[in-house]
This record gives C-alpha cells, sequence and structure tokens, in this order.
C-alpha cells in the first residue's frame, strides 16, 4: 500500500503572503511526514526489528553416564544477528539445566522463574526437586499461559534421585518425557545425526560433536561457541560436574567441578 | 495423524491409540501413551492438542478418584461420562479443550461400555467408535467386521485388521499403536503394536 502523503504537506500559508510581522503565524501547522511512502515495506521493517531469536538449535539426549545438553549460540533478530555468544542452555540448579528455544525473553524469565520454584522447593522439603517435577511447575505455567503469545520451546535435562531424566516442555503446554530431544527450527537437522549416532559412549563424544559441528555448516549457520554440558553421577553418587565445550575448530573440553556446587553439598553435610 | 478407536465386546472393551508425538513435520516421541487408566476399571483415550489432552484427562482422572475417596464408591462408567462430558460443556464457551474422548469402562451392574466424547462436548454410547484420520479406515473396517458378542481375540484381530489398513492407506500414518482392555478383571494394557522402536539408551 502506498501513502498518499500530498494532503499533509504544507504549502501556501493560511492569511497574507510573506508577511513578514509575524512569520510563526503565517507558517501552516505542520508535523513532519513518514519517510517512507511505502507502508507494507515500513511495516515489515518495524516487525523485523520485534522478531524473535530464531534459526536456533537445540538438543538434548539421556546416555550411558548422564545427560547431554547441547544448543548454538547465536541470537538473531529477523536478519540481523545481534549476538553470537549466546548461552541458550541455562543453569537451572547444579543439577538441573533448561535450554532456550523461540522467545529469548520468555526463556530468560520463566527459566529464571523456575529456578526460584525449584529452590524453594528444596528450602521447604529439604531435597532437590525432581527432573519430573520440575518440568511439570513449568508446563502448568505455560499452559496456564497457553494462547497469550508466549513462545517458548525448551528441555529441562538433569540429574536427580531416580537417575538422569530429560523433559521436552513448549509454550503450547506441551510436555513429553523422553531420552533424546530437539528443539528449534534447525531441529531436523540435529535428530538426523541424533538418530544414527546415539550409541556413542563418552570416550566417543569428541568425534560426535566434531559431527555435530559438520552437520551444523550443512544447515549453513556456522556457529562460533558451543555450549555444551555434560551432567552426570560422581563415584559418590552425589556430586555433579559440570562440562563445557567450546571454541570453533578445536573443541576443548574442560572438565570441573562446579565450585559453587561443591560448597553448596558441604553445606547440606556431604563430603 | 491422529488415529484413536476403540470397540465393545463380549464382557470387556478395547481402546487403540497411535502413540505418536507430532510436531507439524517433526515426530518428537513416537512412544507416547495416550490411553490413561482413569481408575481401576475406566480407560480414558484422548487426541486433541497436546496440552489440553495430558491436563484434561488428569483433570478428569484425579476427580473421579475425588469422588471415590469421598463417597467411597467409584462413579460407574456412564457417571463419569457425564461428568466428563459437562466439564468440556462448561468449558466450551469459556477457553475449550480441545480434545476428544473415548472413554471405555466395565461396571458390575452394566458389564462393558464404551462412550464417544468430543470436544464440542457431544455424548453417545457406542459399541465401536474413533476420532482422528484413522477414523475414516478403521470405522469402515468396524462397520464391516464388527458383530455384538466379540471374543478378545476376534477384537484384537480387527484392532489388527485396522492398524493394517490405517498403515496401508493413511498418508501421514503413526508407526506405533498401543492397545489398552477392560474387562471384569480391571483395566489394563493389552499391547504395542511397533514398527518403529525407539533406540534404547543404555540407563546409568
Amino acid at each position: 500500500m502506498k501513502l498518499d502523503t500530498s494532503g499533509l504537506e504544507s504549502t501556501s500559508p493560511f492569511f497574507g503572503s510573506g508577511d513578514e510581522l509575524c512569520p510563526e503565524l503565517s507558517a501552516a501547522p505542520s508535523f513532519s511526514l513518514p519517510l517512507s511512502t511505502d507502508f507494507d515495506e515500513f511495516q515489515k521493517d518495524t516487525k523485523a526489528t520485534l522478531k524473535h531469536a530464531k534459526g536456533t538449535t537445540t538438543l538434548a539426549f539421556i546416555f550411558k553416564e548422564g545427560v547431554m545438553v547441547a544448543a548454538d549460540s547465536r541470537a538473531s533478530m529477523g536478519g540481523y544477528i545481534s549476538s553470537q555468544s549466546v548461552k541458550k542452555i541455562i543453569e537451572i540448579n547444579p543439577y538441573m539445566l533448561g535450554t532456550m528455544a523461540g522467545g529469548a525473553a520468555d526463556c530468560q524469565f520463566w527459566h529464571r522463574n523456575l529456578g526460584i520454584k525449584c529452590r524453594l522447593h528444596e528450602l521447604a522439603n529439604k531435597r532437590r526437586i525432581s527432573v519430573t517435577g520440575a518440568s511439570k511447575l513449568l508446563a502448568n505455567i505455560l499452559y496456564s499461559y497457553r494462547g497469550m503469545g508466549l513462545s517458548v520451546g525448551t528441555m529441562i535435562a538433569g540429574w536427580d534421585e531416580t537417575g538422569p531424566g530429560l523433559y521436552y516442555v513448549d509454550s503450547e503446554g506441551g510436555r513429553l518425557k523422553g531420552t533424546r530431544f530437539s528443539v528449534g527450527s534447525g531441529s531436523p537437522y540435529a535428530y538426523g545425526v541424533l538418530d544414527s549416532g546415539l550409541t556413542c559412549l563418552l570416550k566417543k563424544l569428541r568425534s560426535w560433536l566434531e559431527e555435530l559441528f559438520i552437520m551444523r555448516h550443512s544447515e549453513m549457520q556456522p556457529v562460533v561457541v558451543l555450549q555444551a554440558f555434560i551432567m552426570w553421577d560422581q563415584m559418590d553418587g552425589r556430586s555433579c560436574l559440570v562440562m563445557m565445550l567450546e571454541s570453533f575448530t578445536t573443541i576443548i573440553i574442560q572438565s570441573h567441578p562446579v565450585q559453587w556446587s561443591k560448597k553448596w553439598l558441604k553445606s547440606q553435610g556431604h563430603n | 495423524m491422529e488415529c484413536v478407536f476403540g470397540l465393545v465386546g463380549d464382557g470387556f472393551a478395547i481402546l487403540v491409540a497411535d502413540t505418536s508425538a507430532v510436531h507439524s513435520i517433526l515426530v518428537h516421541k513416537s512412544n507416547e501413551d495416550k490411553i490413561m487408566v482413569l481408575d481401576s476399571h475406566k480407560l480414558i483415550a484422548a487426541s486433541g492438542e497436546p496440552g489440553d489432552r495430558v491436563q484434561f484427562t488428569e483433570f478428569i482422572q484425579k476427580n473421579v478418584s475425588l469422588y471415590q475417596f469421598r463417597n467411597g464408591i467409584p462413579l460407574t462408567t456412564a457417571a463419569a461420562a457425564n461428568f466428563t462430558r459437562g466439564e468440556l460443556a462448561t468449558a466450551l464457551r469459556k477457553s475449550p479443550y480441545m480434545v476428544n474422548i473415548l472413554l471405555a469402562g466395565y461396571d458390575k451392574e452394566t458389564g462393558p461400555s464404551l462412550y464417544y466424547i468430543d470436544y464440542i462436548a457431544t455424548l453417545h454410547k457406542v459399541d465401536k467408535a474413533a476420532f482422528g484420520y484413522g477414523s475414516y479406515f478403521s470405522l469402515s473396517m468396524m462397520d464391516r467386521h464388527f458383530h455384538s458378542g466379540m471374543s478378545v481375540e476376534e477384537a484384537v484381530d480387527l484392532v489388527d485388521k485396522c492398524i493394517l489398513e490405517i498403515r496401508s492407506r493413511l498418508v501421514v500414518a503413526p508407526p506405533n499403536f498401543v492397545i489398552k482392555i477392560v474387562d471384569k478383571d480391571g483395566a489394563r494394557e493389552y499391547a504395542w503394536r511397533e514398527s518403529v522402536k525407539d533406540t534404547p539408551v543404555s540407563s546409568a
């Protein structure tokens, strides 16, 4: 649609012509005109600035030693890439992770909210919340807001008293328990790799991840930082190890127990 | 796409549902159990939006068990069906639950029964019923081969015929199905019909 702004243009003054005594009166009342006459294009541009983070690939699966969660790190607003190093994996607590796909704000806010609820559960019941329970808390919240425009596609992964747990939760109110999931626009590609290479053990993870990088190229979205966490139960069955994998060409595996989780464990009477 | 159907036989009712959790073209899960054991002698199979499906069936299940807890006697299948219909009807003009339900049960007095309840709160007592894309095929199969007083073997045979027809004629046929039975001994899972297995993950 083309805008006709001819009627808005200030042309001739109201009275007189070139009245030098009161120039401010002679000028017709006016306001600045839209810079564009192409309304559709203008609207499209406006919409693009409000777009949710899209072009996401997040995945998680349960394997022999625990749960693996991986995600790309790009945030985009329509065609514009706003960040190449976004953390799409959110630590809800030292034993539970959530992934972000869809609206970044919605995901961040509700994961934080879930973190609070999980901590309160911990304080009230003197034990950590199960992955089942936590995922249901989130699913119930999202269900109560369904149809109101929330955009969340998340996986809740973690380790609880029953072992590894993995749930898929979305803003339509859906909640699925499973052993492997992938969310985001890149998920069909990830499923392709996931379905063929899940038998890998921990020692194979490195090569498997490299494969994953190749997959990501096929999606025409080179990823700068891949963030991945592995959570599993250590010998004592209590503590948790978080691994982070990053960098583009070489994958450096840093394994370090989370300091604050150890501190937290000590405060709980574990060694 | 979704296929839920069921029929009443001699002294039992049988429910069948596909087990696919689908989002547009993506199958997120192929072993999602869509038939809930409502109480000891009732089964509820639901199809529709995943969120509503789970939320609504759990809501019905909890309320049926609350009734039993308060009054000491369980709801009959007919009562549970009418309760379910009522809840769908009150929700219909507020925020409708997009779920279609098949409710099967066994009562000492009336024997097995099957109720068809759709999302606009239609209630029918029927001998055979189906929902979803699979219904186009399973209804005709059941019309052709169903007769009253079927034995479990005959009914399972018919169910397998329906599944075969769906798998061979429906473009968007789901790979796996779950079959559940309710009779005088209670509600239970009878069998799975799987053509795609989830690769097992060796548990820790």
